[in-house]
């Protein structure tokens, strides 16, 4: 039954993808999830797995009425063949979608139903000197992905051919693009000796990066309102985030968030920490209203489920087409349970998503 | 280093002498002790200890391991009902063991009387361990009947027991000797060397020497999706050298000095798990273990007995991966281990039947190596001092046989960076019980109970980022009641042995990491119910009057879950722990060609907590034939052992993405002087 819908779906994405380019974002905004009209309104969740399991999954989603499609991946549905090992990042791209896989070290391009066209192996030969691919951003013609091999290498979007590279940081992170430059964060080495380094690449000459030391072992960075925050694990991975003065290179250090998401200006953040003593995980939520530089701490989702207070979230991620907000628990071993809140962050489902520690959803209407 | 190697040494040694020297001169009895103790040997047979002990002990003797042809210790174990062996594949791949799923941790391995000690990682890799100089293996649920075992055999909640061949001259001659070359598929080569020597009336010194060489590179269907693709295993080569020495010493009061020097060298290529898309392996590990140990034992007067050991264990290893992901393009960990210890056990014997026996053992272990608790603290480098004293009686009235006793053990430790564990202490008591049953000869009960804990391994406590220091000790309770009955039931069988044993195993304040968000640690947090039942058969028939059949055959049930109410995975079964597993092998033995025919399986079970398809392992049977003759000629014997393993080339994992060599093939030429 389920393939049978997902047929239909497929066929229907496919179908009236050519009109829907056409849409404005007001009309997306004004979707309603009750009033029917759902198989066009897809997203893909990707579970990241765990590492040597060759776990990773995509979970097809109905994002009108949070429904699922594609069995147990719709990746392997498509294509008969698994995701593979740490499924890492998934980047939208119009109506395609970019898969980088870290330990089975490869990217993906991917078609909106989940359908591969075409891929760069980083596992062997030429590309194999970049190191795994961790994640990506999309400017231009090119795909710009952070690799361990200290780099961040540039594909074409169309073919994935590789194009070239330029050294950062130890164990690169996430990356963004903001007014003509990459930022890209830095981890640790294979000694867990932090690095401190961000780096900012000039895009058009993608030639060499300089340098900015804002905090130790970073792992996350956005952008909002031409402003940039990173997060990371820190030294005493306590999770720190603030922002980064793009031209000084100066550090503010804002709160503590282990994840976090942007909308409409406002970062929202949770810490999951654990209580060693206990083994008891509390959340703690704030929000960062980046316009008035605000930081309000305190739970910002109404009557949302008692254990959502005490699990770990994974990530959070907003639908940019209603605004409503998924959050990404784990438990490390079973399947992650997302919690959907609407745009006034009020509780409306769970479910059950398809595989093990779901980090990212990307949304098509 | 090297000095303080030396120093050991040169103590073992001079302290062997001056034994050898007291007790040569308050010699006044003469007696061949060497072959009073081949005669006990002889009688531990692998039927009669399994049913009369009070404890589910089980014995495979060198005959049934060439019966049966097995090379690896590990082929071994998997055969003993209630053993659980991970076994990661291939020649150099790590096995582990674990006696009723209670661990690896809780299951102590014993070479020639010593335990072996890996205070790291706590788990000992028994793929190390070739069989070309075995005597006999034995498991034993808690622990064995002798009475003057160390402490640390008690300690554990089972034991796997490796005993070497001790010299014999049968024929009056005043060495032996004895050269083996083993052949197979996957490049193996492994010509072994062992040379016996009387030195004088009461002094034999035997010499083995073994290399090990094989490619590992064996094929194996990778099924991803609907795809299927012949691939091979790759970085899977090894080399290996074993060189041991032992010099049995004889006094004439009927006191024996054994002492032994062991040395391993490894390098081996570890292949890792298949991950898909990606075949990149380019791991190496590098292993050096060297032990010293000596024991000495003797009677003194009827009712006493001592037993004194000594022991030094230097283990080495570096792990090196290379590749982009690594800024220096190289990962390297090194790691040194050693373990002074010593031992002294003394039995009283004060009537026929009651035999009381106090062990006390002291172990100082070190590790050294280059791996950071966080980053920025230098490595821990701890030591740990550790005392287990034991005390133990058996008693043996009409039809009656108990064994019970207290275990205490104390640890401390110290660290060079970092936060310092504290002290930790404990009671273990245990008791067993058989009792024959009267009017039903060969009939027997036994039950057993025993509390153990296995302390916090320096992995466990100090490892990158992970370790705790706050841990405490992993405390496991074992209860087993069983029937078991021997005996001769027709007249063409030589003996019948059924044994039945139901088990309840507790395991609380587990040591697992911990999930939590990004950085996991480790903790006290799992806790785990095992019940089941482990059944054996072994039974003798005369075919005819030089044609005799041996079957054997090994059944278990077990029902591991996890009880820890917060736990992810609350009530699913242990991963890698299969409800039905068993063995069974059939052995022709005639004057022309001995077969051997041995079947091993394991049900379905799961690679994660999360028991869904997904994660489901299919079950395997993996069967093994062995065809061996011996021809003697004057003065010598020539052996030839062929076999073929995985006969219907079945493709199966025992951990996940670790695939287990299809068909192979193996030949052993060994001549004996």
């Amino acid at each position: 039954m389920k393939m049978k819908q997902f047929f239909f779906a497929a066929l229907a994405v496919l179908a009236l993808s050519a009109g829907f380019t056409s849409c404005s974002d007001d009309d997306d905004n004004n979707n309603n999830p009750s009033s029917g009209d759902t198989k066009d309104k897809v997203a893909f969740i990707l579970n990241e797995g765990a590492m040597s399991k060759n776990n990773a999954s995509i979970t097809g989603l109905y994002w009108a009425d949070n429904t699922l499609f594609g069995g147990e991946c719709v990746y392997k549905t498509q294509n008969q063949q698994a995701v593979g090992d740490v499924g890492q990042d998934l980047v939208k791209d119009g109506d395609n979608m970019f898969l980088i896989v870290w330990g089975s070290a490869y990217i993906a391009k991917l078609d909106k139903t989940g359908k591969e066209l075409v891929r760069a192996d980083l596992s062997q030969g030429e590309l194999a000197s970049l190191g795994s691919p961790r994640y990506g951003v999309v400017e231009g013609n090119y795909l710009y992905v952070s690799c361990y091999g200290n780099c961040v290498a540039k594909f074409k979007k169309s073919d994935l051919s590789y194009v070239s590279k330029v050294t950062v940081g130890n164990r690169p992170e996430r990356l963004i693009e903001e007014d003509g430059y990459i930022y890209c964060t830095s981890s640790t080495d294979e000694s867990y000796q932090a690095d401190n380094r961000l780096a900012k690449i000039d895009i058009k000459e993608f030639k060499e990066a300089t340098f900015f030391t804002p905090m130790s072992n970073q792992d996350r960075i956005m952008e909002v309102d031409d402003r940039v925050f990173i997060q990371g694990y820190g030294d005493a991975f306590d999770y720190p985030w603030g922002e980064v003065n793009t031209t000084t290179g100066e550090f503010t250090k804002i709160g503590n968030a282990s994840t976090w998401a942007e909308n409409d200006d406002v970062i929202y953040t949770v810490n999951s920490v654990t209580d060693w003593d206990t083994y008891a995980t509390t959340n703690y939520f704030a929000t960062y209203d980046v316009e008035k530089s605000k930081y309000t701490e305190g739970a910002y989702l109404k009557n949302a489920p008692a254990e959502l207070a005490s699990t770990s979230v994974f990530a959070m991620e907003f639908n940019p087409y209603n605004d409503y907000l998924y959050v990404m628990t784990t438990d490390f071993t079973n399947n992650s349970k997302i919690y959907v809140f609407n745009e006034k962050l009020e509780y409306v489902s769970m479910f059950e998503s398809t595989g093990v520690n779901s980090k990212k959803i990307v949304f098509f209407n | 280093m090297r000095l303080r190697i030396f120093v050991f040494l040169w103590t073992l040694l001079c302290c062997s002498a001056s034994w050898n020297a007291w007790a040569q001169s308050a010699d006044k009895t003469p007696a061949d002790s060497l072959r009073r103790i081949r005669q006990v040997e002889v009688t531990a047979s692998r039927v009669v200890s399994n049913v009369s002990s009070s404890k589910p002990i089980q014995t495979m003797t060198r005959e049934e391991i060439d019966r049966l042809g097995l090379n690896e210790l590990s082929e071994v174990v998997k055969r003993f009902a209630g053993s659980n062996v991970r076994d990661y594949g291939g020649i150099g791949g790590m096995k582990t063991v674990s006696v009723r799923n209670l661990g690896a941790q809780h299951t102590a391995v014993s070479y020639d009387g010593l335990t072996i000690s890996n205070t790291q990682a706590g788990q000992i890799d028994i793929g190390r361990f070739s069989l070309d100089n075995v005597e006999s293996v034995t498991m034993a649920v808690g622990n064995e009947e002798s009475l003057m075992q160390t402490a640390r055999h008690y300690a554990s909640a089972g034991i796997l027991s490796v005993r070497t061949e001790r010299p014999t001259f049968g024929d009056g001659r005043g060495y032996r000797l004895k050269a083996q070359l083993r052949a197979g598929s996957f490049g193996l080569l492994s010509p072994s060397l062992r040379y016996w020597q009387k030195l004088g009336g009461r002094t034999v010194l035997a010499l083995d020497g073994t290399y090990m060489r094989a490619d590992g590179a064996y094929p194996y269907e990778l099924v991803n999706g609907k795809n299927r693709t012949d691939e091979k295993r790759h970085n899977s080569d090894i080399n290996s050298w074993k060189g041991e020495a032992n010099l049995f010493h004889t006094f004439s009061d009927g006191s024996a000095l054994d002492t032994k020097l062991y040395w391993f060298y490894s390098e081996r290529g570890l292949p890792g798990s298949v991950v898909y898309y990606n075949r990149t392996a380019r791991e190496r590990l590098w292993d050096e273990d060297f032990f010293a140990q000596t024991s000495y034992s003797r009677q003194m007067g009827r009712e006493w007995k001592l037993a004194a050991r000594l022991k030094f264990t230097h283990s080495w290893n570096q792990y090196e991966d290379y590749g982009p992901n690594y800024v220096s393009g190289k990962m390297r960990d090194v790691n040194r281990q050693d373990e002074y210890y010593g031992n002294v056990t003394l039995g009283w014997l004060p009537a026929d039947n009651f035999s009381v026996a106090l062990a006390q053992d002291v172990s100082v272990n070190t590790l050294r190596n280059n791996v950071h608790v966080a980053s920025n603290d230098g490595p821990s480098n701890p030591v740990r001092t550790t005392s287990v004293t034991a005390l133990t009686a058996h008693w043996t009235p009409t039809r009656l046989s108990l064994d019970g006793g207290l275990v205490g053990t104390y640890a401390h430790e110290r660290v060079a960076h970092g936060r310092q564990p504290g002290d930790k202490h404990r009671l273990s008591p245990f008791l067993s019980v058989s009792w024959q049953v009267p009017g039903a000869d060969g009939l027997r009960l036994r039950a057993m109970a025993k509390g153990t804990f296995r302390m916090p391994t320096f992995n466990d406590l100090y490892y990158r980022r992970i370790g705790n220091t706050g841990l405490r000790p992993e405390k496991a309770k074992e209860y087993n009641l069983g029937i078991t009955w021997t005996g001769r039931p027709l007249s063409w069988t030589r003996y019948l042995s059924v044994t039945a044993d139901l088990f309840h195993n507790n395991v609380t304040d587990k040591i697992v990491a911990f999930p939590s968000t990004y950085v996991w640690k480790m903790s006290n947090f799992g806790k785990a119910v095992i019940n089941g039942i482990d059944i054996t058969m072994a039974g003798e028939a005369e075919v005819t009057k030089r044609v005799s059949a041996v079957l054997t055959l090994g059944y278990s049930y077990q029902k591991a879950v996890d009880r820890q109410r917060q736990s992810a995975s609350y009530r699913k079964q242990l991963p890698y722990t299969p409800r039905h597993s068993g063995n069974i092998s059939l052995s022709l033995n005639n004057p022309w060609v001995n077969v051997g025919y041995s079947i091993v399986m394991q049900g379905e079970r799961w690679s994660s907590a999360q028991n869904t398809d997904t994660y489901k392992i299919d079950a395997y049977w993996e069967h093994t034939l062995t065809l061996s003759r011996s021809f003697q000629f004057s003065g010598w014997r020539l052996d030839l052992i062929g076999s073929v393993r995985n006969l219907t080339d079945a493709q199966y994992e025992i951990i996940k993405f670790y695939p287990m060599p299809g068909r192979s093939a193996e030949l052993t030429a060994r001549v004996t002087l």
